[in-house]
Parts: structure tokens; sequence; C-alpha cells
């Protein structure tokens, strides 16, 4: 018994270790990008952002977080009680699931799944019933407008976005993000994103979208919805909706990242520079980093779109550029151009 | 029983309960919103429960398909619609007994199946098992692009014909309508739309 | 084995609909006159291709073809030839009048092609998923066809009850293939029937299984009593689209027929044959004493239909290679009547003359004799008057029954035929001997109306000459 509950055990926490690991390391990211956000944006605009909690500010994020904390959370009058509160975890799990199977380094990753790529987008898509739930449970109509916005773009540029992975799948020839990035490494003329590069604008804008930030953030819209499907959340709860936005963000920027730019692979490999051609988790979060400042940038730079003028984009635009854009990967297969499609049909 | 027998057993049982009871409260919930949550949690169940038994590429697809898309466009009209759950219930007595009668045909069929090996039904009773290193998605493609290539297109063509069909069904073209057309309102530059009149300056207006 | 070849008609017809589909995408850039001409000439064209591809299918391309998903026999060349060439006749009839009432945009034509692909589907089906796939792409095409004039609330009406049980019929299908998939644990229709034998007469889920499957085959061809939705989807669906629904429709429901019963459920023989008379007989019945209480002559023509449909049934039923060939050439010989009547009412219209109630109809003989005339063919053909191309294939039938032994039901049937000709006969009385004052007309013909003139006189010639088409279905149907 004792030797049967041993080997339960030893399966069980090595892996329950991992992704503990993973979240806390996620959720620090989430409060030191909420800093990063304020500097980035504050020297944008010429402020100088938060700098009165301990050194340079860098305290900031626990100071927000407790302050959250200790607040009350205030529930609506005749909202729906259990789906208030489960709104908000509806929308960080998948934020945080999705982790699971994004390779963090060679042979690092959770679960090297075979169907690693549609467990994301199974995952993303679960993201949006936390806010359309938000939306519904508070019994308001800010809220609930927020929520249906939201809803129809989400599922909109869902579909952009499946359709710019299928580019990739395409080119790699597995569901299996570890073999993608294994497909991509050699070096910075390996990465898709050059024979892809369209549908990796168009994935990186809709992951934006996806994520309801600047310059698609109709759903909170606080100029017209005071604060969108949030709108009724305090304290704790909406804490963690802050938390799954900005996770979403980093989960946004690493699949980018993992799929068109390499992963963990160096672009410099096969260069023979020490240190630099080495793979590894360095690389990973230097391309995170980048993709997450020009989240921050796009913010900074974008008025908000309309909502009309957003769904225009994803039907009119991303579906026509992304198929187009298939039709001309099958040529470059065909072909066998460059590195990339070497191996041709297989 | 190994460890991870015992796990995949726990598991098992564990969604195939919740399963059960949120189909239960898919049908007697009763407000809609809450009834089409509940089968969103169906849904995930039986993900798990296929991926359980080897299917995971099926798995992942049904709660991408059904609870990242279709349900959520079901909730999005369902929470638009002011739905009178009472007058919903309202042909519940009458039609009870017609429900009660196709249960029992369905229970007996149920049973019968289950009986069936007597029967000849041989197709059903041997699932294989998969092992690890079965590429699920590599086989599903090679089913459906290789051996049931022409079924497959057809569906597309089904497809196809919901689209026209929804289509010819509900586009109303409203004459009148004023919309902008984007590419034009980039084209568009000052010279289009200002005119500079260089008015003598200098002098006074004389009144 | 893939071949492009073997699947030629079904390529062209595809490469229609989405040609029209990219003309209707672009109709704002492109001239509203060029649009005019290039949908249908396009969906003409795609129908045209592919009736030389059914024609000209050599020896080479037949056999089993994608992996046992479709079939080219003798029966597949001679019903996707009378499928394109139903469907090339029907919509070269129906485009104007479509035109003119301001439907005939690219989705109807789009919609015509792909439900004509469904039959053809259909037709060449070797395996229960395909043939599934092929009705479903049949049966929505429809649906949406009948309810093209959405502005209409019968055309709704008739749409929506059509809409509903055909679903439901569907859903039967669909039960019954899967326990028929259940018991043999293979799709192939062909490997069916092998399993069925072995498993030896008397198994009550394949007897359950024939029974879904038979009410299905039965609703989608109108066949009593699951005909209720052919009255008023003939009536509520504009003309052109219930020449549609008339004609080539019924080509499927025969393939289907001929498919899965007499062929993947032949062992069954015994459990159907008895079932099938029996909804065969039904069908006589209500399709002739119903049609004689018609006012409205699509209305009558529905009814007649179902009759027809009961005749067609019988030769199936008798479980024998004469049957089946029968009911074939009896199917045939009804789309070509059926075709002419509703052209009729086609060209009519086109002339200004709206034919509704049968009453609508009076002195018709005196106002167009050109038209009365074919009418004339249509009806007497449609009541089996010799020497017209009906009476042969009512012979046809009742020989089969005959010689498989049914005596009783022959004569049932024959004394249904002559109810039925009271009511064809009625028309023709109506046409010329009921006064209305109406002018002569006299009009050039168009090339629509000049194809419909042949198409009745051909009433008359295959009439004269049985043997032709009936040699045809023999070597359709030869094992």
């Amino acid at each position: 018994m004792n030797s049967w509950l041993n080997g339960l055990l030893s399966w069980f926490l090595p892996h329950l270790a991992g992704i503990i690991l993973v979240t806390v390391v996620v959720i620090l990211s989430v409060a030191y990008l909420t800093y990063a956000e304020r500097k980035i944006i504050g020297y944008m605009q010429s402020r100088l952002g938060p700098n009165r909690v301990g050194k340079w500010g860098l305290l900031q994020p626990f100071a927000d977080v407790f302050k959250l904390l200790l607040k009350e959370i205030v529930l609506p009058e005749r909202s729906s009680v259990i789906l208030f509160v489960l709104a908000p975890i509806l929308a960080i799990v998948p934020a945080l699931a999705t982790w699971a199977v994004i390779p963090f380094a060679p042979h690092v990753v959770l679960a090297n799944l075979n169907a690693g790529l549609i467990y994301i987008l199974a995952l993303t898509s679960i993201g949006v019933y936390g806010i359309i739930l938000a939306g519904w449970a508070s019994n308001s109509k800010y809220a609930l407008l927020g929520a249906m916005r939201s809803a129809a773009q989400i599922v909109s540029y869902e579909i952009a976005m499946g359709f710019a992975l299928i580019g990739v799948v395409m080119a790699a020839r597995t569901l299996n993000l570890e073999a993608i990035v294994r497909d991509q490494s050699g070096g910075i003329g390996h990465w898709f994103l050059i024979p892809l590069l369209p549908l990796f604008v168009v994935y990186f804008v809709s992951g934006v979208a996806e994520t309801n930030r600047a310059p698609f953030d109709v759903a909170e819209g606080e100029s017209e919805l005071v604060a969108g499907f949030h709108v009724e959340y305090s304290g704790t709860t909406f804490a963690v909706f802050f938390l799954a936005e900005y996770a979403n963000m980093i989960l946004v920027s690493a699949l980018a990242s993992t799929l068109f730019l390499g992963g963990w692979s160096s672009p410099l490999a096969g260069t023979g520079i020490p240190l630099l051609a080495a793979n590894g988790l360095a690389w990973l979060a230097a391309k995170i980093a980048v993709l997450l400042f020009v989240f921050l940038w796009l913010r900074a730079t974008f008025p908000r779109y309309r909502y009309d003028q957003i769904m225009r984009l994803g039907w009119k635009v991303f579906i026509p550029v992304t198929l187009v854009w298939l039709g001309v990967e099958s040529l470059m297969i065909v072909g066998r151009v460059g590195p990339w499609f070497r191996g041709g049909l297989r | 029983m190994s460890p991870s027998a015992w796990l995949q057993e726990t598991v098992f049982w564990f969604f195939g309960t919740v399963l059960v009871l949120a189909a239960l409260r898919v049908i007697t919930a009763k407000h809609p919103v809450h009834a089409a949550l509940f089968l969103v949690l169906c849904f995930f169940n039986t993900a798990v429960l296929w991926i359980l038994s080897g299917a995971e590429f099926l798995g992942l697809v049904l709660v991408l398909i059904y609870v990242g898309a279709v349900l959520v466009l079901l909730l999005f009209v369902v929470m638009m619609l002011d739905v009178e759950v009472a007058k919903l219930r309202e042909g519940f007595v009458r039609y009870a007994p017609l429900g009660v009668v196709i249960a029992c045909l369905l229970v007996f069929e149920l049973a019968y199946v289950f009986w069936a090996h007597a029967l000849g039904f041989h197709a059903l009773g041997h699932l294989p098992r998969v092992t690890a290193t079965h590429n699920n998605t590599r086989a599903l493609g090679t089913t459906l692009y290789r051996h049931d290539l022409y079924p497959f297109e057809l569906a597309g063509m089904i497809l196809l014909v919901g689209l026209i069909a929804a289509i010819l069904l509900t586009l109303r073209r409203r004459p009148g309508i004023r919309s902008q057309n984007p590419a034009q309102q980039v084209r568009v530059r000052a010279r289009d739309r200002i005119r500079l009149v260089s008015l003598p300056s200098g002098r006074r207006h004389s009144s | 084995m893939m071949s492009f070849s073997a699947v030629a008609p079904e390529i062209w017809i595809a490469a229609g609909v989405l040609a029209v589909v990219g003309f209707e995408a672009l109709r704002s850039r492109l001239p509203g006159n060029f649009l005019k001409t290039a949908i249908p000439a396009t969906a003409l064209l795609a129908l045209a291709l592919a009736l030389i591809e059914a024609l000209f299918w050599n020896g080479a391309s037949q056999g089993v073809f994608y992996d046992g998903s479709l079939v080219i026999d003798a029966f597949s060349r001679l019903f996707v030839a009378a499928a394109c060439l139903g469907a090339l006749i029907i919509l070269f009839y129906s485009v104007t009048d479509m035109e003119r009432h301001g439907l005939g945009r690219g989705e109807y034509h789009a919609l015509v092609l792909t439900a004509t692909l469904g039959v053809v589907v259909i037709i060449t089906a070797a395996n229960l998923l395909v043939l599934y796939l092929g009705l479903e792409l049949l049966s929505l095409s429809l649906y949406t066809l009948i309810s093209i004039d959405r502005e209409r609330i019968p055309a709704a009406e008739a749409a929506m009850k059509y809409f509903f049980l055909g679903a439901i019929a569907s859903g039967v299908l669909l039960y019954g293939l899967s326990l028929l998939y259940g018991l043999s644990g293979t799709l192939s229709i062909a490997r069916l029937s092998v399993d069925l034998v072995a498993m030896g007469p008397g198994a009550l889920l394949a007897w359950v299984a024939a029974v879904f499957v038979l009410v299905a085959l039965a609703f989608k061809f109108g066949a009593a009593p699951f005909h209720m939705w052919v009255p008023d989807v003939y009536e509520g669906a504009p003309t052109p689209i219930t020449l549609f629904v008339a004609t080539l429709p019924e080509l499927a429901s025969i393939a289907l027929f001929v498919r899965l019963l007499s062929s993947g459920l032949s062992p069954l023989v015994r459990d159907w044959s008895g079932m099938l008379i029996g909804i065969a007989v039904l069908s006589l019945l209500v399709g002739n004493l119903g049609a004689l209480l018609q006012t409205n002559f699509k209305r009558l023509l529905a009814y007649s239909a179902i009759g027809h449909v009961g005749f067609i049934l019988l030769g199936i039923a008798t479980g024998t290679i004469r049957g089946e060939v029968a009911a074939v050439y009896y199917t045939l010989v009804y789309v070509l009547m059926t075709a002419v009547a509703f052209g009729l009412l086609l060209a009519l219209r086109a002339r200004g003359r709206e034919i509704e109630a049968i009453d609508d109809l009076a002195g018709l003989g005196q106002s167009q004799p050109w038209w009365s005339l074919l009418m004339l063919f249509a009806m007497f053909s449609l009541a089996g008057v010799p020497p017209f191309v009906g009476f042969w294939a009512k012979l046809a039938v009742l020989r089969a029954l005959l010689a498989a032994g049914f005596p009783v039901v022959a004569v049932f049937a024959v004394l249904m035929a002559v109810v039925g000709a009271f009511y064809y006969l009625r028309v023709v009385k109506v046409m010329y001997f009921d006064r209305a004052d109406h002018p002569l007309v006299r009009g050039n013909f168009s090339l629509p109306e000049l194809v419909l003139s042949l198409n009745g006189l051909a009433l008359f010639i295959l009439g004269l000459v049985p043997n032709s088409l009936w040699g045809l279905c023999t070597w359709a149907i030869r094992r």
C-alpha cells in the first residue's frame, strides 16, 4: 500500500511542482508587466511613472495587489452570485493552463502534447466565458453591453487566428509545439516569421484583439461603457480579471514567439558566438519581452477603434489575407522554398 | 492497479459523474442561460473523457468548436432574448406522455444494444486501445484526406449550401444606408477637402 | 483508386457552383447586364459539361473509386446523364421566369447546381456515408429553394413543413444506417449485403434497420403515409421551383431505392417487400382519391405524383430484376411527363396566363392551341392512355407484378389508374370544352419553348417506340 502511494506521489509531485513554479513565475511577471506598462507609457508621454514605493517604484505592483486584496468585494444586488464569482476564475484559468504546452527550453515542457496547438486554441477559446459571464451576472447594462461586444469580437478574431495557426502547422507539419520550435532552430533565417510574415501580423493583431487590449478594448470602453464587463467588480475579483488580462498578454507574446520567432532557439545559432549562439529560456524570455513592449507601444500610440471597424478588420481584412497567404504558402511548400519548406509535401 | 491506472479510473468516474449531473441540470435548470452553461460543462467533461480514452485531438476539437464557438454564439443569443421560462414550460404536461414513451423506447434500445452481442453486433465491444506514441492527428488526417476524401469534400459542399442558404434567407439589403468606405477615407488628401483661398490682408473692411 | 475522370461530372457541377457564387460576391463591381447573362450561362455550361462527361465515361472509369465511396456502373451512367440532362432542361425552362420575378439571382443557380450535385452523388454512391451526405446536400438545397421567395407566406410555410419533416426523415434514415453499420461493421453497400446474407434470415435488428430505412426513403419519395409535405410544397413554391422539386429528386429517390434496398438490403427482401407493397397501395389510394378533390392545378399534380410514386414502388416491391427495371423505366418516364406539365405552366405564364386553379385552363384550347395540345399529351401520358409513353410504363409495372405473383395488387393498381384517368381527362375537358373569352394568342417561340415542345412531342414519339428507353433501363439494371 505504502509503495503504491509512493508510486502515485512520485508520479504526481514533480508535475505539481512544475505547475506551481510556472504559475508563480507568470503571476510575478504579470506584477512587473503592470509596472513596466506604467513606466514605459509614462516615458512615452514624458512622465516618470510610479516612483514612490521602493527604489524607482519597484514595489508599486505589490502595493497595488495588497490594496486590491484588502478592499471589499461588492456583490451587486440581484446579481447571479455564483456566476459572478465564477467569472473571474473562468477568465484566469485558461490563461494559466495554456502554459502547460509551451516549451521553455529544449526538452523543458510541462506536457509534450501531440496536439499541443489544438490544446492552445481550445483553451484560449474558453477565456471568453469569463467575460460573458461577468457581463451577464453583473445584472448591469454596461457590463452586458461590454460582454456582448467582447464575445462578438473574440469569436470573430478567433477565426483569423486559427487560420494563421494553420499556416504554422502547414510549415512545421506537426501540432506539437516542441517540434515546431525545433523546426525553426538554426538561426534567424529559419524562423517562420519570414515566409509567414502576413500570418504573423494577423496572429499578433488578433492576439491584441482577443486580449481586449488597446486599440481593441471596446469591451471596456470607459468613455461609453464606464468599464465594460468588469464595471461591477471590485477588490479581489477585479484583481483576478486584471491578472487574467495581463497573463493573456504574456501568453499571446509567448505563443507568437514560439510559433513564429523560434521560441527558445537562438537567432544567432550556427554562428558560433559563445553564449549568444546557445538555445535556452533566456531567448524565449527576450522575445516575449520585445512583443510585450509592442503591446504597450500600441496602447500608447493608437486611439481606440470603433466597434464596427473592429469587426470589419477581422472579417473583411484578416480572414481574406490569411486565406490568400495560405495559398501562397502551399505554393512555397510545393516549390520547396528556402530553409523552411525543404521537406516539401509529405 | 498501477498508480496511473488508478488515476485514470478516478478521473473517469469523477468527470463521468459530473457529466451526468450537468446533463441533468441542462434540462432542469430554470434559466436558459444556466442551462447553456451546464451544457458547456457537459461538453467539457465529455472532452475529458474522450481524451482519457486516447482521442486527444477529437476531445480538444470538441472544446474548440462547441465550447469555444457554438455555445458562445448560443449564449450570445440567449442573453439577448428575454426568454419567459414559464411559457416554455407550458406544454410540458401535454407532451410529457409522449416524452415518457420515447424515453422508454430509448432505454429499451440501449438495453438491447448492451445485450446485443448475442444478436450479431460484432462491430461493438472491442475498441482498440492506442499506444502512447500513436499519433491521433495523423490518423485522422489520413482518414479524412485519403480514405474518406470524397465524403469529406461533400461535407464541404454541404457547408457551402448552408452558407448560401443562410445568406439567401436572411440578408436584406436596405437601400439608402450610409456607410463609409475606409479605402476611400484613407485615400483622401488635404487638397480634396480644403481649398486655400488667399485673402488680401492688411486692409480694413469698408462698412 | 483515385481518379478525376470518375468524378468529372461532380467536379464540373461544383466548379459551376463556385463560379456562380464568385460572380454573386462581385455583384457590386461587375456590370448588371453582364451578370444577368453570365450567371445563367455559367450554370448551364457547368451542367452541359457534366452531361458530356457522363455520356463519355469510358470503360476505363468503370468500377469503384475513392476507397469504395462511389461506383460507376451502367446505372450510374444512365442516371447521371439523365440527372444532368434533366437539370439542364429544367434550368433552361425556368431561367427567364425566375428572372422576371426577381428571383434569378446567383443563389438560385448555385442551389440548383448543388441540388443536382446531391442527386448525382446519391446515384453514384457506393457507401452509406456518401449516400447520406448526398441526400443532405440535395435536401438542404431543396429546403432553401422552396423558400427562395421569402416574402411569400405559403412558400415559407411549405419550406418549414418540408424542412421539419425532412429533418426528422433524415434522422430516421441515419438511425437506420447506423444500425446497419453496427450490424455489419462496414459502410460499403456491396459488403453490407454480403454480411447480411452471412447473418441469415430473421435477425430482428436488421429488420428494425430496414423499417427505419424504408420509412425515411418513403418520406423522401413522398409516398403515403409520409406524403403530407407534397401538396403544400407543390402549391407553395414558385412554379419553376416546383418544376425542379417534382422532377430531379425523383431520380434521386429511385436511386436510393435501387442502391440501398435492391442492392444493399437485398437479403432482407422478404422483410421489406411486404411493407413496400403496403406503402405503395396506400400511395395509390391517397394519391388518386386525393387528386379527385383538388381544384388547384399544382395540388392536383402533387396528388398525382403520390399516385405515381405508388406505381414506382410497386415495381421495386416485387423484388425482381424485372420489377426494378420497370420502376426505373417508370421514373424516367414520369420525370419526362412532369417536366412537360410544369414547363407548360411556365410557358403559359410567360404569355400572360397564370394557371392556379384548374378552371383557369378553360378555353385554352381556343386561345393557345399548340400549348393545349402539349398539355393534352402530358395529361394522356400521365393517365396512361395508349400509345403515349406513360401507358407503357404502367404496363411494365403491371407485368412485373403479375410475373412476381401479385395479381390482386395488380388489379388494384389498374383500378386506381382508372380513377386517375378521370381527373386527368377532366383537365383536358376543361381545356377544350369549357368556354372562356380569351383571344387567340400567337407569338414566336423562344428557344426554351422549342425545347419544351420537343419534350412534349417526345411523350408521343417514345410511346411509339417504347423499347428504346426500356432497353436502356434493362442495360442499366443488369447485374
